[in-house]
């Protein structure tokens, strides 16, 4: 139902949201298929792996790849939007896209883990605090802060340094996070590259998707390096410090529309561009 | 005579005679010479221009038939923007597979991972090549309405 004071032509809830979830979905989805092309041709298999354990893995991957697909879902917003209300739909988009990663990686896959190691005798030297979930790695926290041990090794459950099981604890919500962000830096990519020509327009949106969600995936990567000292560093500060990469992205595309914006708006009014004065 | 209705009696229209009674008395009135003067100049503004209605057609018709051109051109995919969409594509299946820790897995080697990139990459190119080939269909379409 219209409301009555709702801008013409603007859309609202999952109408409006649609298009980016789909672009977002096909881009996961695409890219989930060749991971696992790439596990069934390449990865040697000791044993056929059961429904639970392919449910698991293809579930793992989801959740891992889908806040990377939130920039498709921030260009479709764009292309398909009125442009009334982007932002918004753009950050809703991208809130929708991490809560679907989140339970993915951090529920699914881990109950269907589980329930796939159910069958093993070594299951609670395994699995001793149960499912990976968030409430799993929560009883790992409070085991290793009441039973310290003499020495802490990240990868052994029961010796894990707490800071290595926040920054685990932590980093799906950072995921979460950059969900929101990746897609609202699609919808700036989108509106910076607008004037391109079509086929260069379509490279320059994929050429700046794919660097940042590298630099992204490599901030990361340096900041929850296992060798590191996590009895002394904070998990948290390590696990949210590499959201500053897409936060500084979005302020230089921010700054780049903006340059544009008054240069040509400058140009057309007559007076000279603020950005470029001095230059 | 009295001040006639100068809209109703007064005939502009081309190889029309005026009343003689209503010239005699723009002779001798003022006010309704100033009247008439002020009808005839609003009469002008008003009054359609028949060259401008076709000149504007053939500036819209101008700036249409351009835009439709270079909408046909920037459709158009070259070599060299398929070839970027390639490697970016070969850069993306690559990155997948890499950040999701599929070659540290047992068995996995580099030379599948490259084809497998490489695979990535030639479907990214053709897709782009579809794309573009159907908008440029569309555009081509577009103009010829």
């Amino acid at each position: 139902m219209t409301r009555r004071f709702e801008r013409p032509g603007s859309t609202r809830g999952m109408a409006a949201m649609a298009p980016a979830l789909k672009a977002a979905a096909l881009w996961a989805l695409g890219l989930v298929v060749v991971i696992v092309v790439f596990h069934t041709i390449a990865v040697a298999q000791p044993q056929p792996w059961s429904g639970q354990m392919w449910l698991a893995y293809v579930a793992g991957r989801l959740g891992i790849v889908l806040p990377f697909a939130a920039f498709a879902g921030g260009v479709a917003i764009w292309e398909r939007n009125p442009a009334a209300g982007r932002t918004r739909v753009a950050v809703l988009a991208g809130l929708v896209i991490g809560l679907a990663s989140y339970a993915s990686s951090e529920v699914v896959s881990p109950l269907a883990d589980y329930a796939a190691l159910a069958g093993e005798p070594d299951l609670a030297e395994i699995r001793p605090f149960g499912p990976r979930t968030p409430a799993g790695k929560l009883r790992q926290l409070r085991f290793v802060e009441a039973n310290p041990p003499e020495q802490y090794r990240m990868g052994d459950m029961t010796r894990t340094p707490p800071n290595g099981i926040r920054l685990l604890l932590h980093l799906p919500l950072v995921a979460v996070a950059f969900s929101v962000l990746n897609s609202v830096l699609g919808l700036q990519a989108a509106r910076l590259t607008t004037a391109l020509r079509t086929p260069s327009r379509r490279n320059g949106r994929l050429a700046i998707g794919l660097a940042g969600g590298l630099a992204f995936f490599g901030a990361v990567f340096v900041a929850g390096q296992p060798g590191r000292d996590w009895v002394a560093l904070s998990g948290a500060v390590a696990a949210w410090l590499p959201l500053a990469v897409p936060l500084l992205e979005a302020m230089v595309l921010k700054a780049m529309i903006y340059r544009e914006d008054v240069s040509v708006f400058g140009r057309l009014s007559g007076r000279q561009p603020f950005l470029w004065r001095g230059t | 005579m009295s001040c006639p209705d100068l809209w109703g009696v007064r005939d502009d229209r081309p190889r029309t005679e005026e009343d003689p009674g209503v010239r005699e008395h723009l002779q001798t009135c003022l006010d309704c010479r100033r009247d008439m003067l002020l009808i005839q100049a609003a009469k002008a503004a008003f009054a359609p221009q028949p060259e401008t209605s076709p000149r504007l057609d053939h500036l819209n018709e101008l700036v249409l038939r351009t835009m439709a051109k270079r909408r046909i051109q920037r459709a158009i995919v070259r070599p060299l923007d398929a070839g970027v969409t390639g490697l970016l594509g070969a850069l993306t299946v690559a990155a997948a597979i890499l950040t999701t820790g599929g070659h540290l897995q047992p068995g996995a080697t580099t030379l599948e991972l490259a084809l497998l990139a490489a695979g990535g990459g030639v479907a990214a190119a053709a897709a782009h090549i579809l794309a573009g080939r159907r908008e440029h269909t569309l555009a081509l379409q577009a103009a010829q309405i």
